[in-house]
């Protein structure tokens, strides 16, 4: 995963350059500066006490800009033969700090208040910091699971806004996002406008593709982003409604307007969503978020079908799901006793989790078959509750973040 | 009233006498004509529960078809207590006082009866199992969590199998607003139909329910502008739902101040014990009317005077 260190260190001392010739002097290393401390720990293997070191460095802010200044000096005061480790050490502390930012803003996935918003938005530049390091070069595997890792990330904090700028239609429309943003969310708009998060999703998926094109995983990233495929899967319903949360009965009267854009969406994301259903490394989820939009779509029948292509993944997050949502789908179509066999198969990947084991207890006491829907339960509720696929849905790739992040780690070490 | 002004019954068990004493099988349902229903029925006078009736003091339709009431209960049955308590980020405000309130809770219950805590946020925790209502009630761990499984805690608690000599009551402290179950409110609801339990929801008084007002506590309560964005019911009617489920069981929603803002869950739990415990039992034997399928019910107090009677809307029956 080293790859090309020559052309990268040759790209990095351009940098470096660029550093000297501001005034400041990559050789002369402040070895007092806390984040060199982090970054030496790191290096040594240390994860613990290096995180631990971290936190204590302040706000997103402060580690990016210390990152950015102490962090460059770091990595150019090595030896030629160890600038290039140093530079994938300090793109992964990037994205540990990133990590904490997200988390200190709000736990992953939820959503952010504006209190912070500074700190959501000095996060996404400290992943940026990293990434304009990882860039340099040749594109190599360090950089593509360093781009996955950050996508994850990105996604994990996707939840609270909407990235829609990036449609365009069949018929060359494009999105209008005056609606949702400026009109219908005034919050919005004032989010956006603040923190200019939208945009910086774009660029950052713009570095991934342009640096991977034939990662299909980036291209399916954007697509996930759209709020009508990340929205918590709850019920069939339309997908446009809960745009109307908190708002007041005025805003109601939009509601056609905003239907008739999600359906837009929706349809443009089923013709983007078929480019993925045959790609290996991201078919069965593609055909599960196919099926789930069916599903939204009260198309029960076809949904069954996309997520039956689904359920032989290798990934327990997309076979938990495909079996899931076969079981809501098998209710949906009053076929109890099929769903049950749906929510145990669910149960045969995630043993115990909790929203397959509620949902067949459901079943069998709609069939009358109560003491066991209530063993069920006690038995489940027994034992810890796993991590539950469901929980994590809206979250995108951050499911595979602790395995980047341990491949980095292994990469950086070798 | 001479009559109903709402009716609801508080608890429907379906039980026969030949399967009364099996506490381990599966609890008898409508399989036969000697099956008899037990049906749960609150009667107040103004804000004070009438607590003398009997057997000739009710009317009960089932169906529409007027049924025979063949005895009657109060309230000396022992009761299976299910607490569901809402910690998910926008209702943990409080969590000392919650568990100096949970240390309290065995003073407000009887020998016989037991209690069970479960607690939820982004899912539903066992916090005890069903244990002795004298024994110390001590909450160890309490995980928060962002999101709230509204319905999965509820369906759990209302699955929950009861003895047949006991009654099931199940309080739970929500603002009701589900955003992370697999459970629709619409699957909430078909559990309702056929569960012996009575649902009780203690709602913050300051959350009315409209989405406005959803976002003006999002925005004050912990500073998130969107609070409940994705994932919710997307229904400006949701939570009316969720109330509508407890209904159903014979139980009510309960609006109360500061909930969740340091005020105790002790007060609210009292009063809902004390009003069930009041409550009467009726036990019929349905007559005349299809066996399988949604039976409506009707209660009315048919001695003079005027009364609240709530009970609940019925019942559900397998087919087969």
């Amino acid at each position: 995963m080293a790859g090309d260190a020559s052309r990268r260190l040759a790209v990095f001392a351009i940098v470096t350059c660029v550093f000297a010739i501001g005034g400041r002097t990559p050789g002369a290393q402040q070895t007092s500066d806390p984040i060199v401390g982090v970054l030496d720990g790191y290096a040594e293997g240390r994860y613990d006490d290096a995180l631990a070191r971290l936190r204590t460095l302040g706000s997103a802010r402060v580690i990016r800009d210390r990152l950015r200044d102490q962090g460059q000096r770091w990595i150019a005061s090595a030896d030629p033969a160890r600038r290039e480790r140093r530079l994938e050490i300090a793109a992964i502390v990037a994205l540990e700090a990133a990590h904490i930012g997200f988390a200190a803003a709000g736990q992953p996935g939820v959503p952010y208040g504006t209190k912070n918003l500074q700190q959501l938005f000095d996060t996404r530049q400290l992943l940026e910091v990293g990434c304009a390091w990882v860039r340099q070069g040749t594109a190599s595997e360090f950089e593509r699971v360093w781009l996955l890792a950050s996508v994850a990330l990105q996604q994990s904090v996707q939840n609270h806004y909407r990235v829609y700028t990036e449609i365009r239609f069949s018929d060359n429309r494009t999105v209008n996002p005056e609606v949702p943003f400026r009109d219908v969310m005034p919050q919005y708009s004032l989010w956006m406008q603040n923190a200019d998060l939208q945009e910086w999703d774009l660029a950052h998926w713009g570095h991934a593709t342009s640096r991977f094109p034939d990662e299909p995983r980036f291209a399916l990233a954007k697509i996930l982003a759209r709020p009508e495929v990340r929205r918590l899967p709850n019920r069939p319903g339309t997908a446009a409604m809960f745009m109307t949360q908190g708002f007041g009965s005025s805003e109601f009267d939009r509601l056609p307007e905003l239907e008739k854009l999600a359906a837009s969406v929706v349809r443009q994301t089923f013709v983007d969503l078929g480019r993925f259903l045959d790609r290996p490394g991201v078919s069965a989820e593609a055909n599960l978020r196919r099926g789930i939009l069916q599903f939204h779509q009260a198309r029960l029948v076809d949904s069954l079908d996309s997520l039956r292509a689904a359920t032989k993944e290798a990934d327990r997050d997309i076979a938990y799901l495909a079996h899931l949502y076969a079981g809501l789908a098998l209710d949906g179509l009053n076929r109890r006793s099929e769903a049950v066999d749906a929510f145990e198969a669910a149960l045969r990947v995630v043993p115990d989790a909790r929203s397959a084991v509620v949902a067949l207890a459901a079943d069998l006491f709609q069939l009358d078959r109560r003491a066991e829907a209530s063993a069920r339960l006690a038995a489940a509720f027994a034992r810890p509750a796993p991590d539950d696929p469901w929980r994590r849905f809206s979250l995108g790739d951050y499911r595979f973040w602790p395995d980047y992040l341990n491949r980095l780690r292994e990469a950086a070490r070798s | 009233m001479r009559g109903t002004l709402a009716a609801s019954v508080l608890t429907l068990l379906l039980t026969s006498g030949s399967r009364a004493a099996s506490r381990q099988q599966e609890p008898p349902t409508f399989r036969a004509s000697v099956d008899a229903v037990l049906v749960d029925v609150a009667v107040r006078a103004g804000n004070t529960p009438v607590n003398d009736l009997t057997t000739t003091d009710f009317a009960l339709w089932d169906q529409g078809v007027r049924q025979e009431i063949r005895a009657i209960r109060t309230g000396s049955v022992p009761l299976d207590v299910t607490l569901i308590v809402d910690v998910s980020r926008s209702r943990a405000g409080n969590l000392a006082q919650f568990r100096a309130d949970v240390n309290g809770v065995p003073t407000l219950l009887q020998p016989a009866d037991r209690v069970r805590l479960l607690a939820f946020s982004n899912e539903v925790t066992e916090i005890f199992p069903f244990q002795p209502g004298a024994l110390p009630a001590v909450v160890n761990d309490l995980k928060t969590g962002s999101f709230g499984a509204v319905h999965e805690a509820l369906a759990t608690a209302l699955m929950y199998q009861v003895e047949p000599d006991r009654r099931h009551l199940v309080v739970a402290f929500t603002d009701g607003l589900d955003n992370i179950s697999a459970l629709s409110v619409h699957t909430l609801q078909a559990i309702a139909k056929r569960t012996p339990a009575v649902l009780h929801l203690v709602i913050p008084s300051d959350n009315r329910g409209s989405w406005a007002s959803v976002m003006e506590l999002g925005r004050t309560d912990y500073g998130d502008p969107f609070p409940v964005l994705l994932g919710t019911e997307g229904h400006p009617r949701y939570r009316d739902m969720v109330i509508d489920a407890a209904e159903i069981t014979g139980g009510q929603e309960h609006r109360v101040g500061g909930l969740f803002r340091g005020e105790s869950i002790l007060g609210p739990l009292k009063q809902i014990l004390s009003d069930y415990r009041r409550s009467y039992q009726l036990q019929y034997q349905p007559s005349g009317v299809a066996r399988g399928g949604w039976h409506e019910l009707k209660v009315e107090v048919t001695r003079r005077g005027r009364y609240n009677v709530r009970a609940r809307r019925g019942y559900f029956v397998d087919a087969k």
